[in-house]
């Protein structure tokens, strides 16, 4: 008995070896022999990547409104050689037969084609390819129309994901933002510029599929891989409501006096920020084709144009500053000055005119700054204009941002010496003029010219563009008298009525200059504009408008209206105290 | 060493040759050793069973919020869009003028401490602020506050001082017919087609 158990159990563990045995075996062929081919098919067959789109941050405002921001579009695509009649079941139960022709009919109604339409897509690309599989019937469609689609359960569509932008505000700063090509790239502005910030890092995520032909996910087997990072949010130091305004108003001047570009430049005269950064005409980054190529830039930012006589204010900053002049100083302006192989003219015929430095800058006299800026060296001036910021990029550093033209002093002859005092052979951006009247404004502090506030990622860390300190360019007496002197152009010049705004204190200039037209000489139009500093008793505000060529009004009246609409509208929005005092009373005659 | 214990202890138990020792637990062991295994494995592939089952339905109820979370996510998507589209400056201006409100820039302030007056008082000049200047591509086919009948047909107006109209629920969308109060008198509610309803005081 004992014996016959005995064998039993040798028998038991003899079968269990033979088991392990061929278990190991086994796992020997499986994990080893054939390991490579047996995951290569698993992986094929069970596994499925599917891309997580990581959501592109926003661009905002000062204030938070949103002026880019990312949101999921489909695109319908249809399978051609799929497309033939099916079964739709209704929530009853009940089967109904759809033919092609109705299932065509039902998905251009949904996009606005025609069924013909519909079925000429099907059939071009049956055309080419009697087996294609794919094409396109609609590219970027919103989520109201993907689920109407959806709704009609046509198998032979299929809807592609395609993250996409939209600008609320439309053409609202649309020359600052930017926008984004169809494939997601971005190609102009701030989409372009601040892409680090704003760039979203796509992630995987994979998941078991059922191994028949319908490729059902698994339950419960989707897996992250690689998580999508959301790209961070860029907040600009505009204001769009500002920018809104100033861009309506001057697009309606432009309309009103046949201009062909207009810009407006708002700024704060404490901080060096961009309130407003105004192009006309401009892109509606929702629809870009709708604009010319030449108007989907900044112009402010990237199109030099010789300033003119709003340059004026900055020759008599610099002559204060260097102790040649003082604000009461008198010269006798005639029409005509001639020096050695200078040949300097007033724009409209007058008598010899007895005028203080404030009275040369109210008449606008080209002939009576001459006489104050020839006081100074053109080396001396060179050096002061470029301080002033002319000749070198913004801090801003704009896609396409332009330096102006500032010829080196060594290289002006005769004559470009003289006008370079009143704004003529020399070309600054409308940026730099702003910046400008903010040093003026500033007691003779130049700041930086700020557009991006700053950049939030996805985390919340608050990334703030380190911004070099400011510089003096003249003394503070030097700012002040000049500002004062601005006063009276903005009381007694002839612009006085157009430009007037109740109840505050306002330093302006105007100018109109000359357009060179590429050959060395000049276009018959003129490029219009007016600077200003608002309230001068506190300075807190710049802003400065240039029309380019105003056909039906070519003076800088046509400017003035603007500026006067844009600054009083600044001044409330930012809730200014009106000034309580009133303004110094200059001698501009003697 | 046990047994010789037994022995001496228990004589009777040596006399019987121990044989009930032997056999009652055999029998006992041989019988149900293969039942506590046979239920053992049974009662595993039940309680696997049952586990996979409660994980396979948690799974699809994993799935389905999934789903929902995305269309949610849609559909918030979509209404930010509506609202950050109707926010936009273009849309306010074209409503306000609309509505026949008209643009005074110039500002006056009473400060309250000794009612001085701030600044000088002039009244608007009319210039309206047309936001039809600055292109906005989203706004296209958005209907205004003055396209939305804010009044049903057939509704006779309120006899209070002042009335509010609340919205309906449900939104009709662009497309939407008027539905709702027509003919039922003035306490009928107003359907929100594609629009805000302004609001009423009088």
């Amino acid at each position: 008995m004992i014996q016959r158990s005995r064998l039993r159990v040798a028998a038991f563990v003899g079968l269990l070896a033979l088991f392990a045995v061929i278990f190991v075996l086994r796992l020997v062929d499986v994990q080893m022999v054939r390991a490579s081919d047996i995951n290569a098919e698993a992986a094929s067959r069970r596994s499925n990547e599917t891309t997580l789109f990581g959501t592109r941050g926003s661009i905002v405002d000062r204030n938070g409104s949103v002026l880019a921001s990312s949101v999921m579009k489909y695109d319908i695509t249809i399978s051609p050689k799929n497309a033939r009649d099916f079964e739709r079941t209704a929530a009853d139960g009940s089967t109904t037969t759809v033919t092609r022709s109705q299932a065509a009919e039902e998905l251009g109604r949904v996009l606005g084609m025609t069924g013909a339409q519909v079925l000429g897509v099907i059939d071009s690309a049956l055309s080419e390819d009697p087996k294609s599989d794919f094409a396109y019937l609609a590219k970027e469609v919103d989520s109201a129309t993907y689920e109407r689609i959806q709704e009609l359960g046509i198998p032979w569509q299929w809807a592609k994901r395609h993250p996409s932008r939209i600008y609320p505000n439309g053409a609202v700063a649309g020359n600052l933002v930017g926008y984004m090509g169809s494939d997601g790239a971005p190609l102009a502005g701030l989409e372009y510029m601040e892409n680090e910030c704003l760039a979203a890092t796509d992630g995987v995520e994979s998941s078991l599929v059922s191994g028949d032909a319908s490729g059902v996910v698994i339950p419960g087997s989707t897996t992250v891989e690689k998580p999508a990072v959301d790209g961070g949010q860029v907040k600009l130091t505009l204001d769009a409501n500002l920018q809104w305004f100033a861009q309506s108003v001057a697009a309606a001047q432009v309309r009103a006096t046949g201009a062909r570009w207009a810009t407006v430049v708002v700024q704060e005269v404490k901080t060096g920020r961009l309130l407003a950064v105004v192009d006309v005409p401009t892109v509606d980054p929702n629809d870009v084709d709708a604009s010319h190529p030449d108007d989907r830039g900044s112009r402010a930012f990237s199109a030099p144009y010789e300033p003119g006589s709003t340059f004026k204010s900055l020759t008599a900053a610099t002559v204060l500053d260097a102790g040649k002049a003082t604000v009461a100083d008198q010269v006798v302006a005639p029409y005509r000055l001639l020096r050695d192989n200078v040949d300097v003219n007033d724009s409209s015929r007058h008598g010899d005119e007895q005028l203080t430095l404030a009275g040369v800058l109210v008449e606008s006299s080209n002939t009576g700054m001459s006489q104050f800026g020839e006081r100074l060296t053109p080396e001396q001036r060179y050096s002061y204009i470029s301080k002033f910021g002319v000749g070198s990029e913004s801090e801003v550093g704009f896609l396409g941002e332009s330096a102006g033209i500032l010829n080196d002093w060594r290289g002006w002859d005769a004559q470009t010496s003289y006008t370079t005092m009143f704004g003529q052979g020399l070309a600054t951006t409308a940026i730099q003029m702003a910046s400008v009247y903010q040093t003026l404004g500033n007691h003779g502090v130049r700041l930086p010219v700020r557009l991006i506030e700053s950049c939030t990622t996805h985390d919340g860390k608050v990334i703030v563009p380190k911004e070099p300190a400011g510089s003096r360019v003249v003394s503070a007496a030097a700012a002040d008298q000049t500002m004062a002197m601005l006063e009276q152009v903005y009381n007694k010049g002839w612009l006085a009525k157009k430009w007037n705004i109740p109840g505050y204190r306002v330093a302006t200039k105007t100018g109109t200059a000359q357009v060179p037209d590429g050959n060395g000489g000049y276009q018959k139009g003129y490029l219009v504009s007016v600077a200003g500093v608002a309230p001068a008793d506190d300075p807190q505000y710049v802003v400065s408008v240039s029309i380019m060529d105003p056909v039906l009004l070519n003076s800088s009246a046509a400017s003035a209206p603007v500026f006067q609409q844009v600054m009083s509208e600044v001044l409330k929005q930012n809730r200014v105290i009106p000034s309580g005092s009133i303004a110094p009373d200059l001698a501009t005659t003697w | 060493m046990s047994a010789q214990f037994a022995l001496q202890m228990a004589p009777e138990v040596a006399r019987q040759g121990l044989h009930w020792l032997r056999a009652l637990p055999k029998a006992k062991s041989r019988a149900s050793l293969p039942v506590v295994a046979a239920s053992t494995v049974v009662g595993l592939i039940l309680a696997q069973l049952l586990l996979s089952v409660a994980i396979a339905d948690g799974a699809y109820k994993t799935e389905h919020l999934q789903a929902q979370k995305v269309q949610v996510q849609r559909d918030l998507s979509a209404v930010t869009g509506d609202l950050v589209r109707v926010q936009s400056p273009q849309y306010l201006a074209k409503n306000a003028s609309a509505l026949g409100m008209i643009s005074n820039s110039n500002v006056v302030y009473l400060r309250l401490s000794d009612g001085a007056v701030l600044g000088v008082p002039v009244p608007a000049d009319g210039r309206t602020l047309a936001g039809g200047n600055v292109e906005n591509a989203l706004l296209a086919g958005v209907p205004l506050v003055t396209d939305v009948p804010s009044t049903p047909a057939g509704a006779k107006p309120s006899a209070d001082a002042t009335s509010t109209r609340p919205a309906t629920g449900s939104s009709q969308g662009s497309q939407g017919a008027p539905v709702g109060a027509a003919g039922s008198g003035a306490a009928g509610s107003v359907a929100l087609q594609g629009g805000f309803p302004a609001v009423h005081t009088r």
